[in-house]
């Protein structure tokens, strides 16, 4: 954090060498003046100014930081632009022109840079990176894992170009974007399939061994079980109820008589 | 005609609290109750043993019935109708009911036999029916319509809900083995009017 404060003091120092016009702004007010007030750039202080409080709001430094490359106009004003992935101190970003932050400080005027002034009072964009005084690197800083909502939140504050940590060097030490964190994913080699077919494998299992037990401890009762049932009709209880005859029975009866008997 | 129909058919399909109650019968005996036994397993068994031997025919089973009340008693009067004399009755809407006391014998390894009683209770409406008796005895007939369930009991708790018994209607004629069944002499059923 301190390096990164020291650094952020340094480039807006750059910067108002190079901004002649600073007056009325807060931020020129707060930094001391450390030289002759020279030629000025707003832009380029506002573009530097925004880098150096996106290093500041990095959780934590990253190894190896690449410089993104130069942000283009219409990407200057990108949400979707990732804060997150800072580069380091060393390397240069030419910024191009990016809408001015918000209740930002800005450092006081520093030595002019000898390298190509702009007219005075110009608000010419910056084209070409300018040699400022080497000052000690912030740490790295590295994306946080999780993907950028603290870019969507940052970035309506501080609708900026990719960041950019002004480095004392003029070189572009690395051009490739900083890597997007990537979502989390399952160990490589192990795919949801086979963990679908481990799960069900391992149930199969249980279920079998439970089954066999269950077969075992019925052989085993039947083997030892033995059941004889009676049943006594004339036992047991009985009634009717309701119950009347109709009508008279009706009762036939029948027989055969024998030859008639003959007289004479 | 009417074809036999078994009162083992009032059973309902499922006795799963007779299993429990049987068990805590059988583990009375520490040494059955320290056996891991299939407990479902012997429910099953008990109630294919119950279907077996109430597999009698529900008609005998009513004409039994029909047989002890009085209204029938004078046909056993060999004076009143002497034999060879065929009568046939009419009897009214009426309802029956009959309890048999099936008895299962469980032994299980060497363990001491142990019975078990229940009562099947089985009830019958008669819508109406007309009896043919020959010899004292009833010999068919033809039912007017009437339908039966049944309720099975052990240590006079229901084993079932009511409702879960069949219901099996008897329509036809119907015709029992000779010589048919006896009518006693003196009536022994208490006829309700």
């Amino acid at each position: 954090m301190i390096p990164a404060l020291a650094a952020a003091y340094l480039l807006f120092g750059a910067a108002a060498v190079q901004d002649p016009g600073a007056a009325g702004t807060a931020a020129t007010q707060a930094a001391p003046a450390s030289g002759k007030p020279g030629v000025r750039s707003p832009k380029l202080r506002d573009q530097l100014l925004q880098g150096a409080i996106n290093v500041l709001l990095q959780p934590k430094p990253r190894a190896a930081t690449p410089v993104p490359p130069p942000a283009e106009p219409a990407a200057a004003t990108t949400p979707a632009a990732t804060p997150v992935a800072t580069p380091p101190v060393a390397a240069v970003v030419p910024v191009p022109t990016a809408p001015q932050p918000a209740a930002v400080a800005l450092p006081q005027p520093v030595k002019p840079v000898p390298a190509s002034k702009p007219a005075v009072g110009s608000a010419m964009p910056i084209t070409s990176p300018r040699p400022v005084p080497r000052a000690a690197p912030p740490p790295p800083v590295e994306p946080p894992p999780s993907p950028p909502p603290m870019a969507e939140s940052v970035a309506p504050a501080l609708p900026v170009a990719p960041s950019v940590a002004v480095p004392p060097s003029a070189v572009i030490e690395e051009a490739e974007t900083a890597p997007v964190p990537e979502p989390i994913e399952p160990a490589p080699g192990i795919s949801p399939w086979l963990l679908l077919l481990g799960l069900a494998g391992a149930a199969v299992v249980g279920a079998s061994g439970i089954r066999l037990r269950r077969i075992r401890r019925i052989a085993r009762t039947r083997a030892a079980l033995s059941l004889h049932p009676s049943l006594d009709l004339a036992a047991g209880a009985s009634s009717v109820s309701g119950l009347a005859l109709v009508s008279p029975s009706l009762s036939i009866r029948a027989r055969l008589d024998g030859p008639a008997p003959q007289h004479g | 005609m009417a074809d036999r129909v078994p009162i083992s058919a009032l059973l309902p399909d499922r006795l799963d609290e007779m299993a429990e109650r049987v068990k805590t019968k059988l583990c009375d005996d520490e040494q059955v109750g320290g056996m891991k036994l299939a407990w479902d397993f012997i429910g099953k068994e008990l109630q294919i043993a119950l279907k077996s031997v109430l597999d009698c025919d529900l008609l005998e089973i009513l004409g039994g019935a029909w047989a002890k009340a009085g209204a029938l008693a004078d046909f056993a009067d060999p004076d009143k109708h002497p034999p060879g004399e065929r009568s046939v009755i009419e009897l009214s809407s009426h309802d029956v009911a009959r309890e048999l006391h099936p008895v299962v014998a469980v032994t299980i390894a060497s363990c001491p036999c142990v019975e078990l009683n229940f009562t099947f209770a089985v009830s019958a409406h008669i819508g109406g029916v007309r009896l043919s008796i020959l010899d004292g005895h009833i010999i068919g007939g033809d039912l007017g319509g009437a339908w039966a369930s049944a309720q099975l009991s052990y240590e006079d708790v229901p084993l079932h809900p009511a409702s879960e018994s069949k219901k099996i209607s008897l329509p036809g004629e119907f015709h029992f083995a000779a010589p048919g069944i006896e009518i006693p002499r003196l009536p022994v059923v208490s006829v309700t009017l």
